[in-house]
């Protein structure tokens, strides 16, 4: 559904959304407990529910910050941030290929050249062999609600995972400088954004099987009294130390949405993940 | 606040071969099936050492993180490559689930 009507001169953010992205999150790989079954559905249904929501809005265009997990890149060449320029790209989990989606070109170039002039250094891919979960999964769910509208996909990694990072005050930069090209731009493109990853958990570290679900109600609580800002002064050590490493793309959707709180759709502390889906609110 | 080393570190050069070999587990099927058939076959062609080796081989996850290997390497190394995922169970197993526990 396209919004007609008000005569439409610029690229658009029309909203945003962030939420998990964990593999765990498209498919339960074990066995769980009834309860664990059930949220994680409730959880899902949250991204349906963005997707219906984006559909609402008129998007055509869903731009994704993620954080590569060393599945699309290497230590061979790894990037902190990377656009894709592409014409479409595969999506997999674990390496197997389960979609196949159409981007947008014209609007990430223009992307790109606007944030290398804003003094972002990102880098581009026109090509690309797949991405994986951190992009594949909330996209997967949010597309269901999305349904049959045309939509297209455009991944942005910037690196929170693989250490030194891009700093959390640096990605809500990166989500500004984004809205400001778009706001200049000439296109019409209508576009949603999400940041993907978090909330709490330590993925392949001892510490596994932990969460911190004071530090996710603390970022949470943040996030609704609209203190953006004041939240990406944290740093990766407190961010470590808390299982919110990924927090990062959080903020540069939210500054990309020109967020001022947050509906938390579900906050749901589980054994392995603190798992939560907001709605930026502007 | 809570005090500990950085958590998704760099990844240090001498664990390039251990990396590579994470990193084909993670993102390949089908080189995952060739592991799991001959994992010895698959890290000889890496150019592991014997020692690299043994350490994939453990499963020692815990192991691999005090030595330094990035976590999302771990990961793969640990679960992936065996074909299964850390459940409740198998955590418990593995001596995951290790506290943060120092505050200052």
């Amino acid at each position: 559904m396209r919004h007609h009507g008000a005569a439409i001169d610029m690229a658009k953010i029309v909203g945003g959304a962030a939420g998990p992205h964990s593999p765990v999150v498209y498919k339960l790989p074990w066995p769980e407990s009834p309860e664990y079954v059930s949220n994680m559905e409730r959880l899902r249904q949250c991204y349906v529910e963005v997707g219906r929501r984006m559909r609402e809005l008129g998007a055509d265009t869903l731009l994704v910050f993620g954080a590569d997990h060393v599945q699309t890149f290497w230590f061979g060449s790894f990037p902190q941030m990377m656009l894709f320029t592409g014409e479409e790209a595969d999506y997999a989990v674990g390496g197997n290929k389960l979609m196949r989606l159409k981007a947008n070109p014209e609007l990430a170039e223009e992307l790109l050249f606007g944030l290398v002039d804003e003094g972002f250094d990102v880098g581009f891919s026109q090509e690309i062999e797949f991405f994986d979960h951190p992009f594949t999964v909330p996209v997967y769910w949010i597309l269901k609600g999305v349904g049959d509208a045309d939509v297209r996909v455009v991944p942005f990694h910037v690196n929170t995972n693989v250490h030194p990072r891009v700093k959390p005050k640096r990605c809500y930069e990166l989500g500004r400088a984004v809205r400001r090209v778009l706001e200049r731009s000439k296109r019409a493109d209508r576009v949603f954004v999400i940041g993907t990853g978090g909330l709490s958990h330590y993925p392949g570290t001892p510490y596994y099987g932990t969460i911190d679900e004071e530090a996710d109600r603390y970022i949470l609580e943040m996030m609704k009294q609209g203190k953006f800002s004041e939240l990406s002064d944290v740093g990766y050590d407190w961010l470590d130390a808390t299982g919110n490493h990924e927090l990062g793309s959080w903020l540069a959707a939210a500054g990309a949405v020109d967020a001022r709180s947050v509906e938390v759709m579900i906050y749901w502390p589980a054994w392995n993940n603190g798992y939560s889906v907001v709605w930026f609110v502007r | 606040m809570i005090e500990v080393p950085v958590v998704f570190r760099y990844p240090p050069l001498k664990h390039i071969r251990i990396h590579k070999l994470g990193y084909m587990v993670f993102r390949d099927p089908k080189f995952r099936e060739a592991f799991m058939q001959d994992p010895k076959k698959v890290m000889d062609e890496l150019g592991l050492t014997k020692e690299e080796q043994d350490l994939v081989l453990s499963r020692d996850g815990v192991r691999m993180y005090d030595l330094g290997v990035q976590p999302y390497i771990i990961f793969a190394l640990v679960w992936q490559a065996f074909g299964e995922w850390p459940s409740r169970e198998q955590i418990a197993k593995l001596g995951y689930g290790r506290r943060i526990t120092e505050k200052s």
